[in-house]
């Protein structure tokens, strides 16, 4: 342990193996980015553009926003357990998939 | 088909079990049973929906407070909204599906593993991960995750604190789990509940799927007569040879992958799953008769499309900022870079289906808030200044060891 820690030898190995984990990641996502841009594309789905540059602003104006006021970890919790609560609870009660299409 | 095997359980019948999907897929009888608890406790199909929701729920909690740990509230949050407001999840709320309830375990397991490490936690996060792998079993991805960020973590940290710390802590997490995987098993067996078992009695069947280069790696019936061999090494040969014949056929196995990956990364939401039985030219409004059902929807598929570009955008600038940091692989983080890593690697090989990426989905949206995070550092010059050693390692803070 003691050799490999003076030569440095096992974390030069680690560093290499998770530069490659993060290349590959990053490498992987833009194919997909790519990808999904072409999809869209092949579609003619150019709202979705239309629907990113309105998240874009969103996310840009609400996080803006979330810096100038001080809101407490709990209100936080509370607020997603309501936005993420209501259209599921919603699609669950007006969709009313039947039962047989259940899945694996 | 496995809903109408929970209401035999209620009504005591045990001629499901004898079914050929149950004993080639004894995985899928643990979910079986819990349906058929639901049912025999509420007597509603519909309880079964609500706890679906209630699942999702706890797991849009998670993601925050996981993302929490790894950047800050204001960061978390609005990766938490955007995950409870993304289509693909809610389209699948009313669908009996064992997806929900194993992510909700899954991240509990992912959330002990990774917040305030401890013997005890780890402990919890290996309960945690086999329950989730009752369900449905994926555990092994994120066991996979811990065990690859434990030992790039080794690093500048090849000292027998960390060996005994943070090496030993994963390896407690990975030896609940198997304990109990196995003697669950057993139990199963024993009392006659699954008496083929509850693992994969035919793992070959994915890797066939997914290597079928006509298919694309979606499913397909072309080969399932190898599951009908009971020999295990004679059905492993004839995958091989069947896997083989497909690849010989194949013009570019280059291009088989990038449409296999585009297909299950790229491709829109599919909705038949919940919506199958609407009506689509019917109009939304009896005022508005040119708003029909398959207008709304694919305005919400196209909705669902930009926050997943949106979140890839994200996870591209995410990774780049791990890898310029130089502590990234220390990081919370790296471990969710690693599980996504691990998932997409798997899924070159293996059968694809778009509605797989629901497994996924919270670790690009927790990862997305390090950017978000970044971002923010940017908008107040001031606080970027008082962090002296950089926005990741704020995230460390207090973490030891």
């Amino acid at each position: 342990m003691n050799i490999l820690r003076k030569t440095g030898v096992t974390d030069c190995f680690l560093n290499i193996a998770a530069i490659i984990v993060l290349i590959c990641t990053i490498l992987l996502s833009a194919i997909t980015l790519y990808q999904n841009t072409e999809v869209v594309l092949s579609v003619k789905g150019c709202s979705v553009f239309v629907y990113l540059t309105l998240l874009l602003v969103i996310v840009s104006v609400t996080l803006y926003f979330l810096i100038k006021v001080d809101i407490p970890k709990k209100i936080y919790i509370v607020l997603i357990i309501i936005t993420s609560l209501i259209p599921r609870l919603c699609f669950v009660l007006f969709v009313q998939t039947p039962v047989d299409g259940d899945f694996f | 088909m496995i809903y109408n095997a929970a209401r035999e359980v209620v009504a005591g019948d045990k001629s499901w079990l004898e079914n050929s999907f149950f004993s080639a897929w004894g995985y899928q009888i643990p979910f079986v049973y819990y349906e058929a608890f639901i049912l025999k406790l509420f007597g509603s199909e519909l309880a079964l929906k609500l706890l679906n929701v209630a699942f999702m729920v706890v797991t849009n909690v998670l993601i925050y407070l996981i993302a929490g740990k790894c950047t800050n509230s204001r960061a978390a949050f609005i990766t938490a909204v955007l995950y409870s407001v993304y289509p693909a999840p809610v389209l699948l709320s009313s669908v009996l599906t064992n997806q929900h309830i194993s992510l909700m375990f899954f991240m509990l397991g992912i959330y002990f593993y990774l917040v305030n490490p401890s013997w005890r936690r780890a402990l919890i996060s290996g309960i945690f991960l086999f329950l989730g792998n009752l369900m449905r079993p994926e555990a092994v991805l994120i066991i996979a995750a811990m065990l690859i960020h434990a030992f790039i973590g080794l690093a500048g940290n090849f000292k027998w604190e960390y060996i005994k710390n943070v090496l030993s802590r994963t390896l407690v997490s990975v030896i609940v789990f198997v304990f109990l995987a196995g003697v669950s098993s057993i139990l199963f067996k024993v009392t006659g509940a699954a008496p083929y078992g509850i693992l994969n009695n035919c793992p070959e069947w994915k890797f066939v799927l997914g290597l079928d280069t006509d298919s694309k790696g979606m499913y397909s019936e072309k080969n399932a007569y190898i599951i009908t061999i009971e020999d295990p090494n004679m059905r492993l040969r004839e995958a091989g040879k069947v896997i083989s014949a497909s690849f010989e056929k194949c013009k570019s196995i280059p291009l088989f992958f990038w449409e296999k990956t585009k297909i299950m990364w790229a491709n829109m939401e599919i909705t038949s799953w919940s919506l199958n039985h609407i009506e689509m030219s019917r109009p939304v409004w009896n005022e508005h008769k040119d708003f029909t059902y398959e207008k709304a929807i694919n305005n919400i598929i196209y909705f669902d499309k930009a926050v997943y570009i949106l979140l890839h955008i994200l996870i591209f600038i995410a990774g780049i900022i791990l890898l310029l940091s130089p502590v990234s692989k220390e990081n919370r983080a790296f471990f969710l870079v690693t599980l996504i890593f691990i998932n997409y690697t798997t899924y070159l090989f293996i059968e694809i289906q778009t509605r797989y990426r629901y497994f996924i989905m919270p670790s690009f949206f927790i990862l997305a808030a390090l950017v978000l995070h970044a971002g923010e550092q940017g908008c107040c010059p001031k606080r970027f200044l008082r962090q002296k050693h950089g926005w990741h390692q704020t995230a460390e803070k207090g973490r030891k060891y």
